[in-house]
């Protein structure tokens, strides 16, 4: 980029002209020689442009897969590898926006004679996802800081960060069921555990299931059904529009964070248990995959909650369509799949989603991690607004777990008991 | 709820993550520098050494709340302590130190508050403030003598005017540059 003057000494040169022209006026010669000296600091000024640095950048950091909250040292050394000195530079490395400095700012200024190398040292704490380091910024100035050089330079950087998720966030699924046998109790008679009803003996009835005791009563055969237990298909689907991007105070964690963090709680439990578990997000940029089951697909779904953009702890670019968005994910969803909506229902777009999908017949069970606060008026008013977005909600027969500050499964618990009666 | 991406589009840290306050080292030398400007000042001339202890005070004033208005207008009270002992009749090394002093004072302070602003208080930044130090007391220095060398030169019979002819000089050889 061109150098620009900074405008540092401007006045200087009217200073010097005021003490000297009072030297003159009142013939005190002491007063001119002290113009000698701004005269020397005028010239000075002048003196060469802003150099053209010559840099070798290098960044490194001590890990390059961390566990979320994990702190990395991240350690960025420049060399002068020109010819001149570089008397002033400011040097600014491009944090990633999911990430932040702790410790140290990642800023630092430093004087380089040729072949000289200055390296500067700061903490992040790692995030979920995956994050690539932005350009190094740099500001060179001449001797006297009078002219001043911006430049950028790429250092190339990446780090993911891929969550162990824990598992035990055990969900109560919904009765809509795939024929493969599960943990989800249904309505149709079979075998089981739990009992269902009698019915007539037919030829071929396991004999096991013959009820003895009415056979002793009465002499006819009856069979015993028991519920079916069966498997169900979960799509845990996360709101991480830039609306769901909320949390009670800026440097807290936000509610698209927690999340993905229930959602991968929650699929390590459904796929530990058998259900065919998929993964969406209600995004502007496309995340799917398909309800399936098994350690590899399990892989799959922490690898992709894990650094998905779509789940990642800053909003990600581009516009989102809902009407688009609703029938893509429409077609996308299995027959018989029910759907686990995470989202803080912060507008009414997350309602109506949940609302729509339940009509297409998915049945539809919502976490909402509460952000609202009570602070203000503005947050106190966002806050009944949500809860009288979700009573409607639990009004049309959609299950709500309302899930505030406490652990996940504390939430989960307190709901089932509401469901129950 | 705040929306957290508004908060964060700002800047990528957070404002309130660094802290901008003045650099210490360059913030305490600019001081010093004012200090001395006017102790030389109190050799000279009271006068002088009542407005440039003002100049000080106001510069350090200046410096605690990183404002560099305030900085300026210190600076120049200071350089009125110049004028004035000068017009009441100090001699002319105390005042050749004190300008070199005043300039510096102005020059750290000014990098003390734009350093902590755009880098931070905390960063790394003890060679490069060492560094622009340095040169500028160099610079100060060098004209220092250069101005007295001319000065004893001149002072021996020729008048002020032959000075200020050599300073018109200079001055076109400096537009020159430009």
């Amino acid at each position: 980029m061109r150098a620009f003057d900074t405008n540092r000494w401007t006045g200087l040169n009217g200073v010097i002209l005021l003490v000297v022209g009072i030297g003159i006026a009142l013939r005190v010669p002491s007063l001119v020689l002290v113009g000698v000296i701004g005269i020397g600091y005028a010239a000075f000024t002048t003196f060469g442009d802003a150099p053209e640095p010559a840099l070798e950048i290098d960044r490194t950091v001590s890990v390059d897969a961390p566990d979320p909250g994990e702190e990395m040292l991240v350690s960025l050394t420049v060399r002068n590898a020109g010819e001149t000195w570089l008397s002033d530079l400011r040097i600014v490395d491009g944090v990633p926006p999911g990430l932040e400095a702790t410790d140290q700012p990642a800023r630092m200024a430093a004087a380089l004679a040729p072949g000289e190398e200055a390296t500067m040292q700061y903490a992040v704490t790692a995030a979920r996802g995956e994050h690539t380091w932005e350009h190094v910024r740099v500001v060179a100035r001449n001797l006297s800081g009078s002219r001043e050089r911006y430049i950028e330079r790429s250092v190339e950087t990446t780090v993911r960060c891929v969550p162990t998720f824990e598992a035990g966030s055990d969900l109560p699924l919904r009765g809509l069921t795939t024929q493969y046998s599960g943990r989800v109790v249904t309505d149709v008679g079979g075998s089981g555990v739990e009992f269902h009803s009698t019915r007539e003996y037919r030829a071929g009835d396991p004999v096991k299931r013959i009820d003895w005791n009415r056979r002793a009563r009465t002499g006819e055969l009856s069979t015993l059904e028991l519920r079916e237990e069966r498997a169900a298909t979960v799509v845990l689907l996360v709101d991480s529009r830039v609306s769901a991007y909320v949390a009670q105070d800026p440097g807290e964690r936000n509610a698209v964070e927690r999340s993905v963090d229930a959602a991968g709680q929650l699929f390590t439990a459904l796929v530990g248990s058998g259900d065919r578990v998929g993964i969406a997000a209600m995004s502007p940029s496309d995340c799917w995959i398909a309800p399936g089951a098994g350690t590899a697909h399990g892989v799959r779904l922490r690898e992709q909650l894990g650094s998905h953009p779509a789940f990642a702890s800053t909003p990600s670019d581009g516009k989102f369509y809902w009407p688009l968005w609703f029938n893509r994910i429409r077609r996308r969803l299995p027959r018989d799949a029910q759907v686990v909506f995470l989202t803080p229902i912060s507008d009414q777009t997350a309602a109506r989603t949940a609302r729509r999908l339940d009509a297409h017949g998915h049945l539809v069970t919502i976490v909402s991690p509460n952000e609202t606060g009570d602070t203000s008026i503005g947050s106190r008013f966002a806050r009944v607004d949500r809860a009288i977005e979700l009573m409607r909600l639990r009004r049309a027969g959609i299950r709500v777990i309302d899930w505030g500050d406490e652990p996940l499964r504390v939430a989960i618990a307190a709901a089932e008991r509401r469901w129950s009666r | 709820m705040v929306t957290v991406s508004e908060a964060r589009a700002a800047d990528e840290q957070p404002s309130g993550e660094i802290d901008r306050t003045p650099t210490p080292r360059s913030a305490i030398g600019a001081v010093a520098f004012a200090a001395i400007a006017s102790a030389m000042l109190a050799l000279a001339s009271i006068d002088g050494a009542v407005l440039a202890f003002a100049g000080t005070i106001v510069l350090a004033v200046g410096v605690w709340l990183a404002r560099l208005r305030i900085v300026s207008a210190g600076s120049l009270l200071l350089v009125g302590g110049i004028v004035a002992a000068g017009v009441t009749g100090a001699t002319a090394e105390p005042l050749l130190v004190a300008a070199v002093c005043v300039v510096l004072a102005w020059d750290l302070a000014e990098t003390a508050i734009e350093l902590g602003d755009r880098i931070g208080r905390d960063a790394s930044t003890a060679r490069f403030e060492a560094v622009h130090a340095a040169t500028s007391l160099a610079v100060g220095v060098g004209s220092a003598a250069v101005g007295y060398g001319l000065y004893v030169a001149t002072a021996g019979g020729q008048s002020t005017t032959a000075v200020v002819l050599l300073l018109f000089g200079a001055v076109i050889v400096i537009s020159a540059f430009r």
